[in-house]
């Protein structure tokens, strides 16, 4: 494996992480998921409805032509 | 390395567990615990696409370069992979206003299809790209 291929996956462990932090914060407290917890859940499918939730990763080859 | 691969993918896969907390319901869920669970089963396939495809192309040249099979995976699940989550947020809001069982059965069957689909992205994530020769 290369070295730019190394450190994309280091930005990938950290960009993984990041977007599921909201699920560990949410697991970490086994009481009640609070209403700030499920608003940012929602708001999160509501991002994959609106198409936002899609970003520059999703272009395919024709997009970024 | 391999390793950490394996672990971010363990990691993934085990966060896409429901939740095991309980719904304040005065939340958005209004206490519908299933439809939480079904947006967290959603939101966390979504997240492991998003690690996929944006991993590919950070990696766009090597990998068209050595593993030109896994440059058209991540076409695939650009173009396939973003219709069928598209269509499972509208088969959700369809189970969300009407929870019926013919509506879970085709959000499960949906889910299944997406999953489906990503298992073969998590495979590519664990699977080292050869360095250029």
């Amino acid at each position: 494996m290369n070295t730019a291929a190394i450190l994309s996956l280091f930005d990938l462990l950290i960009s993984g992480a990041e977007k599921l932090a909201p699920v560990v914060q949410e697991l970490a407290n086994k009481g009640e998921i609070t209403v700030e917890q499920q608003n940012a859940l929602l708001a999160r499918i509501g991002a994959i409805r609106d198409g936002t939730a899609f970003g520059p990763g999703w272009k395919t080859d024709s997009e970024r032509a | 390395m391999k390793k950490l691969v394996l672990y971010l993918v363990l990691f993934v896969s085990f966060f896409a567990l429901p939740g095991c907390g309980t719904l304040d319901s005065t939340g958005a869920y209004q206490g519908k615990k299933d439809l939480y669970a079904i947006d967290q089963t959603i939101g966390t396939e979504k997240a492991l696409a998003d690690v996929f495809v944006d991993w590919e192309a950070a990696n766009r040249q090597t990998i068209i370069a050595t593993r030109p099979e896994v440059h058209a995976f991540a076409e695939k699940v650009r173009t396939v992979g973003r219709q069928q989550i598209t269509e499972l947020v509208k088969l959700r809001d369809a189970y969300a206003g009407d929870p019926s069982a013919a509506n879970r059965s085709a959000l499960d069957q949906a889910l299944d299809t997406l999953k489906a689909l990503l298992a073969d992205a998590r495979t590519y994530l664990v699977t080292p790209i050869p360095a250029k020769p």
